[in-house]
């Protein structure tokens, strides 16, 4: 009771101060709203792309990560130098150059749509993070239940199947919705090659009217939404998969 | 002359430079119970693991029913499916039930009938006493609670031989008698095992036979009595060790 009491006065001190915030500043910025209301369409068509590809990218990403994860905890040294090689290589590099490299450069060999261009890149990208997170997923399956597979005459498929991957899953729910918030927050960057995601339809609407404060005002609390509200729905998913 | 379960020829395990086993030989017979006692460090747990090649040994060969082990994959796997392992930290699977624990290797390394095996599986809880537990996770026994479901776990696999590894010895006092009261009944009902424990009192009242492990040998296989009751300086230090403990 305490703590939702202190919460609401933090929430009511915060409003009054960007209150006196607005104020001051609508006198030497006229704010100009109406822009932002016919442009709205505008803004729900960046919306629906920004969510089209981090949910396209997050399907992609989760697959690369988990293949990734197994190839790091292969036996064979090929498998584990590919899968270090991989995690390397694009956790080294900024998202930006990842996007620039694969539009600008690939797309100069074979030609690649922006949607697909940004699709891949961010994949590509996440995969890495995602990869990380399985592998330690894995490793955290206590070594002394894989043993106890062996001892029953379990193949190593039938260990990982049973034993190993749906322990290593649940342990990396958290971890894994966090790099999902990641991912919509990184897709932003996908408007430098002109995809029309939130972003980019931002920045449109405020070159063209001049309404930059607005228009960015919305556009934050857009990405505000989606990354509480898929925090809260990763919430309730952790709560699900708890067992006993 | 009675049935040889199992038997080791020259087994011997380095761990880098420390040569853990050295040239190990032994037979187990239909019905023995086996204690292998020796000090900390002298490659009991060790000398178990290899048997069922958790830990694979450096040389020598077993034999399962006069029948060599290859080393390949298979038939290590079909080896290990027809001897239980029971682990000193029980190392049930925490994302199964109590029944679903048990009734995993009936189910995937031997592959037999899903209604069949757990029939199977709630008879052998039954035996450990354990049937008001069976849809509970592991996280919700008590480790008495958690070794009794270990120890039918390995029984589901109806295994020739059930090796103990130190069972009793990660247990809160108070629990020990439990678990201990499982492995009797086991004792009475002709199953053949070999324990690595420190219960010197508890293997005096079941086990027939003492392999003592000295230096990484077995430097005595002896019948239980011959054992408590043998002159031999080595292993009167040892058993000095437990005077004040019962």
């Amino acid at each position: 009771m305490k703590r939702a009491v202190s919460l609401i006065v933090v929430i009511l001190i915060l409003g009054f101060l960007l209150i006196i915030l607005y104020n001051s500043v609508s006198k030497v910025y006229p704010f100009n709203w109406k822009v932002i209301q016919k442009y709205w369409k505008l803004f729900l068509d960046g919306l629906f792309t920004t969510l089209t590809i981090s949910g396209i990218a997050l399907c992609f990403s989760v697959i690369i990560g988990f293949f990734i994860a197994l190839a790091r905890k292969s036996k064979s040294y090929i498998f584990q130098d590919f899968g270090m090689i991989y995690v390397w290589f694009f956790r080294n590099l900024p998202l930006l150059v990842i996007i620039l490299l694969i539009y600008y450069g690939f797309g100069s060999i074979v030609n690649i749509e922006r949607f697909w261009a940004g699709v891949i890149s961010l994949s590509l990208f996440e995969g890495a993070y995602v990869g990380e997170i399985i592998r330690a997923g894995i490793e955290a399956v206590p070594p002394g239940e894989v043993e106890a597979g062996y001892s029953l005459g379990l193949k190593k498929g039938q260990i990982y199947y049973n034993i190993i991957l749906p322990q290593a899953f649940k342990i990396s729910i958290p971890p894994l919705i966090g790099q999902l918030v990641s991912l919509v927050k990184d897709s932003s960057l996908v408007s430098v090659i002109a995809l029309g995601d939130l972003t980019m339809r931002a920045r449109q609407i405020g070159n063209q009217t001049l309404a930059s404060m607005e228009s960015y005002l919305v556009l934050a609390a857009f990405y505000l939404t989606i990354t509480s509200l898929l925090s809260f729905a990763g919430r309730i998913i952790e709560r699900r998969f708890k067992v006993s | 002359m009675k049935e040889t379960i199992l038997e080791l020829e020259k087994i011997s395990k380095n761990f880098n430079d420390l040569e853990v086993l050295k040239d190990i030989n032994f037979k187990v017979f239909k019905g023995d119970i086996i204690a292998i006692l020796g000090k900390s460090g002298e490659g009991k747990t060790t000398l178990l693991r290899t048997i069922n090649n958790l830990i694979e040994p450096n040389d020598g060969n077993i034999y399962f029913k006069k029948e060599l082990i290859e080393r390949s994959n298979k038939e290590i796997r079909k080896f290990r499916t027809k001897i239980g392992f029971v682990f000193q930290h029980f190392n049930l699977i925490s994302n199964l039930t109590v029944l679903q624990n048990v009734m995993l290797g009936p189910l995937k390394a031997k592959k037999l009938p899903k209604k069949e095996v757990k029939e199977l599986a709630l008879n052998k809880i039954k035996l450990v006493e354990m049937l008001d537990k069976i849809d509970s996770y592991p996280d919700n026994l008590s480790g008495g609670q958690k070794q009794r479901v270990g120890i039918a776990r390995a029984l589901a696999m109806e295994p020739e031989i059930i090796l103990f590894d130190e069972p009793t010895s990660a247990l809160d006092p108070s629990l020990v008698g439990e678990v201990m009261k499982i492995i009797k009944k086991l004792s009475f009902e002709g199953i053949t095992m070999i324990i690595v424990t420190h219960e010197i009192a508890f293997i005096r009242s079941i086990a027939n036979r003492i392999l003592f492990l000295s230096e990484g040998k077995v430097k005595y296989d002896l019948k239980t009595d011959e054992f408590f009751n043998s002159k031999e300086s080595t292993i009167n230090d040892y058993l000095n060790i437990f005077v004040y403990d019962n």
